[in-house]
């Protein structure tokens, strides 16, 4: 079974952590769609603080000697699953950044050239 | 066939004069476009002063998203043939033809130029050719095509293959694994003998020490293409 004085610095920690995440949130510096699996990855570690008997129950089903042994698996397999997910938001973000960069930069020579067109056109009127 | 030079250019102001002069000369009939990569000198002002015709990324981009710059504007002006120049003073301009021919007759829709078939003029270093040479049997083996010069930058593309790049290019170092993604979106590579020149001033973007790495990454993104064997088309 977890010990009494890891659950309480479990239970302390994923609150502590939970408080970040609406703080962000509420600051507006984290967008609600990339936030879900934060706030899931607490609420799991919250159930295992809360719970010892299913941490328990699974280290035994899973043939684990040590229930803190879950804890951590789980809380890698979501670290993961989140680090999967960012490289996955960059590339996109960096696509797009690029796709978008080189539509300003075409946009830039139709604009450049056209100002060119205008203003041969302004010296031969005066 | 309407044909649009495209030439990449990073820091080149003491190469993009005699490029572009050279160029224009020699085939007076196709039209060219600069994409200034965000250069931190003045190739920007030169291309300007010489009234070029020159795309500045605000952002840079490397030589893949310069080039796939290039293959837009190319495509969305209803260009039959793009040609790959590099600005560095490499390439000649009379063989541009050469790189044509092969796309007007139908045999092939993308078209490299190598300095290994005739081995006439610039051979590069020893060293570089086994890389070379490394590069073109990994992809034989992914790509059932005879490649002997993978890092030529010198290439022609047809439409098709222009739609393409616009949609996905390779970004890092994008000329052997642009090879393997059009061979596995199903479009024929063919070789055509051309001559190099060594680059008259400048240095190669690729220096000796970041070649090893050049040469795993770029093995491994050959055989990621053939494992994954997305088809973009």
């Amino acid at each position: 079974m977890l010990s009494d004085v890891f659950r309480v610095i479990l239970l302390i920690g994923v609150l502590i952590y939970l408080l970040i995440i609406m703080f962000l949130m509420r600051k507006g510096k984290m967008n609600l769609k990339y936030s879900l699996v934060w706030l899931l990855t607490g609420v799991v570690m919250l159930v295992c603080a809360a719970f010892p008997g299913v941490v328990h129950l699974v280290a035994k089903l899973f043939g684990v000697y040590s229930d803190v042994n879950i804890v951590f698996f789980v809380g890698v397999c979501f670290l993961l699953v989140i680090i999967l997910s960012l490289t996955s938001i960059v590339s996109l973000l960096s696509d797009r950044l690029r796709s978008l960069t080189q539509t300003q930069a075409i946009l830039e020579k139709r604009v450049r050239e056209l100002e060119h067109k205008i203003e041969g056109k302004d010296s031969e009127e005066s | 066939m309407k044909t649009i030079v495209i030439i990449p250019a990073y820091n080149e102001s003491e190469n993009i004069v005699n490029t572009v002069t050279a160029l224009t000369t020699s085939c007076p009939d196709v039209d060219y476009i600069i994409i200034n990569d965000c250069s931190t000198d003045n190739t920007a002002a030169i291309c300007e002063e010489h009234g070029f015709h020159y795309i500045n990324l605000p952002i840079n981009l490397g030589i893949g998203g310069g080039m796939q710059t290039g293959y837009r504007y190319a495509y969305d002006n209803g260009y039959d043939v793009a040609i790959q120049f590099d600005g560095d003073g490499q390439h000649n301009a009379e063989y541009i033809k050469d790189l044509i021919a092969p796309i007007k007759a139908g045999e092939a829709e993308l078209v490299i130029g190598s300095r290994f078939i005739d081995k006439k003029g610039f051979q590069t270093s020893f060293m570089r050719r086994v890389g070379i040479n490394l590069l073109g049997a990994t992809l034989k083996l992914c790509g059932h095509v005879k490649i002997t010069d993978a890092t030529s930058g010198f290439r022609a593309a047809s439409r098709e293959v222009m739609e393409f790049f616009s949609k996905h290019y390779a970004q890092d170092y994008p000329e052997p694994e642009s090879i393997i993604a059009v061979r596995v979106s199903g479009f024929r590579v063919k070789e055509v003998p051309v001559v190099m020149n060594e680059r008259t001033a400048g240095v190669s973007s690729i220096s000796t020490w970041k070649s090893v790495y050049y040469m795993i990454k770029v093995t491994l993104a050959i055989l990621i293409y053939r494992l994954v064997g997305k088809k973009w088309r």
